[in-house]
């Protein structure tokens, strides 16, 4: 029965090719715009290669301390964090999983495989980190391994490279026990990892043990010891811990604070999971959050409620000039049911051949105007963040499975037949409620 | 005709309701995309009291203690020789035959402005009221010749010429509201404003009110100039940008490679040294990136883009199908004598009749939602909103505003009806009426 459906609706759509392009065009323009914009949702949110564990991660970017001196009152700045919170939340912690504290260089390092000034250079910024970082960030090592606990502990002279930063310098990514040369400083390289597409993370040239970091903060950090110049990005065990360890990260530094004379910390609200640090719930508060759902929501709409009227109003019409072929195929028994089915499926034809064009014409777009389409529903802070870290993107931006991915393949397939019911089903419905008489004469 | 075009509309209601239902919330889409849009459209055409089309931006850097350019001789306060350096790279710059004028500044004109709270003294009112107010101001760093009004042409409010800057002493400037505002009164020359207590600064001129940002209009502003200080401070340079308008007429785009390719190499003053060059232009358009202002343009222009295109492709498509199913009818009025523009000219006036009935009711609601939430309202820097009833030009007042929006949305709309219906029923009467009966 479906496969003489589609027969009949391969001819039709042969026979009105007006209609069928325009169909197809409306389908196809609101599949695009829907499907844009989730990828550029599925790449901000779902967990991707180097962040595999977005679900259960927890960042903390800054902390608040408050100092109160004789001589200076009550000051309260809000810093970048240091190691030494790093520990106080590891310790004994129910919840955690791992926790790393980075940092990235002042400046750019000047990177090269020999120790000669002639030779060829890489210039890029280090990231200062420790070995509980490559538990967090799922990254794979071409060659090599990650360095580990005891090399972040005895502060050994070792680093782990980008693959494009080992072929920049050694034409090659089997590396691992080379020297490099970093601002002319010798260090050995234990691995090699493979760049993360930029619209997911920024893969550094080079990684080296937080200990070997000759920066120091800008302020006077030994009357503030929670404060530093770090990052911290911590997994619970489980997603549905993340809230329970922002709970008990919270409770450990309200402890730290009683038994502490001269410097207080806030945290609370400094903790964000991948989605609030997207999002800037720091600076904005969780207004920005609500905003953005809020226009997603509105834009998604516009982008189903349009298209599906545009699309209900054609159905409607051409139902009407085919009135008497309704009326002549219910006088010879056919059913209200079975003349709806045949409607959806002359449509959901059409619809999935819209649907195919938007997915071809979605990725192009993606791909090409990657460098704004990403950016569309961002602003504050995080849209600035995110245009001075794309100087740095390298050449991939995006990656296939990002875009050709089960998940996005059944949104679409959701979405088209979605279109398809809500535009089809009611002027369908509204027409059959006529009689066989009615039908038949409604052209004479 | 209209009469019947209106029974014509009226005999197919149920069938038009659709139509009618879609350029309704098209109608409504439309709108509220264009609200914000046109806010961000119309800043480009306000008198912004400034003229940057020849203004480039050198960023200043200070080589940093690590730099193996960091020269020891240069550092400390008030270092007499890094000072006779960098008057040596400001006069370098100045003698360049495409220069026209300097000045060095930190915010500027269309980026943000600084901001600080100054007190009136009574005897300096009309109203004999003193008070305290907040004031936005840019800052001219009073080094040599660096002179904001020639770089970046700020008019005398009263004389329309470019203020001349006096470097004898620190002023200040007023813009025409500000000045309005602060004393009550037109005549503002030789009246002082206090600093926190601490240092007071004589009116000197009046100038045309600012666009602060790139996104606001223009608004109460100040111009503080400062004597060519005794002392110096790498801090002056580093902190601020130095700010070049080439002569008119000059080859902007090839100024611009000579400049970063042969003459920042050579300009060093100490310790501060030329790290960029950008047009202003162009800085205005990363700025705009990075506060989200492209974003929202291109946002909106997809939306109302979309939703056009949505119901073009609707209307195309229904009276594409309606005019098939009215070939009979077409038949008869061609028979009669009618022309085929005359039959299109009826679909087309159907078409706009039930735009402007669905636009009328989406009024009715756009009326009802700006009543409950407000139009969209430019962001400022920081996100904040300015309402737009208490801006300054007339074209933002809410009813005005109301009815320009209106009036593009419905023009839109419109436009798009016509031409969805036209296109079909073009193609429809294009058949000979014979040809038109018999396929009834």
């Amino acid at each position: 029965m479906i496969r003489q459906h589609l027969r009949q609706a391969w001819t039709m759509m042969k026979q009105q090719r007006l209609f069928t392009g325009i169909y197809i065009a409306g389908t196809a323009l609101s599949v695009t715009m829907i499907m844009i914009t989730f990828a550029v949702l599925y790449i901000k949110f779902a967990p991707l290669y180097p962040e595999e564990n977005r679900e259960r991660t927890l960042h903390i970017r800054n902390i608040t301390a408050i100092t109160n001196h004789q001589e200076d009152g009550e000051q309260k700045y809000t810093h970048s964090c240091s190691p030494k919170l790093g520990e106080i939340i590891k310790q004994d912690s129910k919840y955690l999983d791992n926790l790393s504290c980075y940092t990235r260089s002042n400046n750019r390092k000047k990177l090269s495989a020999t120790a000669e000034k002639n030779t060829k250079m890489v210039k890029d910024y280090a990231v200062y980190t420790d070995e509980q970082f490559w538990k967090v960030h799922t990254y794979r090592f071409v060659d090599g391994h990650p360095f580990g606990e005891q090399d972040t502990r005895s502060n050994n002279r070792v680093a782990v490279i980008s693959r494009s930063t080992a072929m920049e310098l050694f034409a090659t990514h089997k590396v691992a026990g080379k020297q490099i040369f970093v601002d002319g400083e010798e260090l050995t390289i234990v691995g090699v990892i493979k760049e993360a597409p930029s619209a997911v993370a920024t893969t550094n040239a080079i990684y080296i043990p937080l200990g070997l970091n000759s920066d120091k903060p800008w302020f006077d950090y030994t009357r503030k010891d929670l404060a530093g110049m770090y990052h911290i990005v911590a997994t619970a065990r489980k997603a549905s811990e993340k809230e329970f360890l922002k709970k008990e990260i919270e409770e450990k530094i309200a402890r730290y604070n009683a038994g502490s004379a001269t410097c207080r910390y806030e945290i609370v609200d400094k903790i964000l999971t991948h989605a609030e640090s997207v999002y800037d719930r720091e600076y904005y508060g969780n207004d920005a959050y609500r905003n953005f759902i809020k226009e997603i929501v509105l834009i998604i709409s516009a982008f189903l409620l349009i298209p599906a009227m545009c699309l209900s109003i054609m159905i409607l019409s051409r139902m009407e000039s085919r009135m008497v072929e309704m009326g002549v195929r219910k006088a010879y028994g056919a059913t209200t049911g079975s003349i709806v089915w045949q409607v959806l499926i002359e449509n959901m034809l059409l619809t999935l051949i819209g649907g195919i064009i938007s997915f071809a014409i979605s990725a192009t777009l993606l791909f090409a105007a990657s460098r704004w389409v990403l950016f569309l529903f961002d602003s504050g802070t995080k849209l600035g963040s995110y245009l001075w870290e794309m100087d740095e993107w390298g050449e991939q931006i995006l990656d296939f499975s990002m875009i050709f991915n089960p998940t996005l393949l059944a949104a679409t397939i959701i979405v088209c037949m979605l279109i398809n019911i809500v535009s089809a089903m009611l002027p369908v419905v509204a027409k059959m409620r006529h009689s066989i008489v009615y039908s038949l004469n409604r052209r004479k | 005709m209209i009469t019947k075009i209106i029974h014509q509309i009226w005999n197919e209601r149920k069938d038009n309701a659709w139509i009618f239902l879609e350029i309704f919330v098209v109608s409504i889409c439309v709108w509220l995309a264009i609200d914000p849009l046109f806010n961000l459209i119309s800043r480009d055409n306000i008198d912004k009291g400034y003229d940057a089309e020849d203004v480039f931006i050198i960023d200043l850097e200070r080589y940093k203690d690590t730099s193996r350019h960091h020269d020891t001789t240069f550092d400390g306060y008030n270092n007499k020789i890094a000072k006779e350096k960098v008057i040596q790279m400001l006069r370098q710059i100045e003698s360049l035959p495409e220069v026209e004028s300097y000045t060095v500044i930190g915010p500027f004109p269309g980026y943000r402005s600084y901001s600080n709270n100054y007190s009136i003294d009574s005897s300096m009112r009309a109203d004999n009221k003193g008070m305290k107010a907040t004031i936005s101001f840019y800052s001219d760093e009073g080094s040599e010749n660096s002179n904001i009004f020639a770089t970046y042409g700020i008019l005398d409010a009263r004389t329309n010429k470019i203020i001349e800057k006096e470097n004898d002493r620190s002023y200040v400037y007023l813009s025409e509201s500000l000045a309005k505002k602060l004393f009550d009164t037109d005549h503002v020359i030789g009246k002082e404003i206090e600093y926190e207590d601490k240092a007071k600064f004589t009116v000197k001129g009046v100038f045309k009110d600012i666009q602060a940002h790139t996104f606001s209009e223009p608004k109460e502003m100040a111009i503080f100039t400062h004597r060519p200080s005794d002392y110096y401070s790498e801090n002056l340079f580093s902190m601020n940008d130095l700010h070049i308008k080439v002569k008119r007429g000059t080859d902007k785009a090839e100024f611009e490679r000579r400049f970063r390719e042969e003459i920042m190499p050579t300009l060093k003053g100490g310790n501060i040294y030329c790290h960029k060059i950008t047009s202003h232009a162009e800085k205005i358009k990363q700025i705009e990136k990075e506060r989200g202002i492209t974003n929202k343009y291109r946002k909106n222009v997809i939306l109302s883009s979309f939703a056009l295109l949505c119901a073009l492709l609707g209307i195309i498509g229904t009276f594409w199908v309606r005019a098939i199913a009215r070939r009979q009818e077409i038949g008869i009025m061609q028979s009669m004598g009618a022309t085929r523009a005359t039959i299109v000219r009826q679909f087309v006036a159907e078409a706009t009749i039930l735009a402007t009935i669905a636009f009328a009711f989406a009024t009715l609601m756009l009326i009802q939602y700006v009543y409950m939430n407000g139009f969209a309202e430019p962001i400022d820097f920081n996100g904040n909103i300015k309402p737009i009833g208490e801006t300054l030009a007339w074209r933002n007042k809410p009813v005005p505003h109301f009815v320009i929006v209106s009036t593009i949305s419905y023009l839109l709309v419109t436009i798009i009806s016509i031409i969805g219906a036209a296109i079909p029923v073009a193609a429809t009467v294009k058949k000979e009426p014979v040809e038109a009966l018999r396929e009834e």
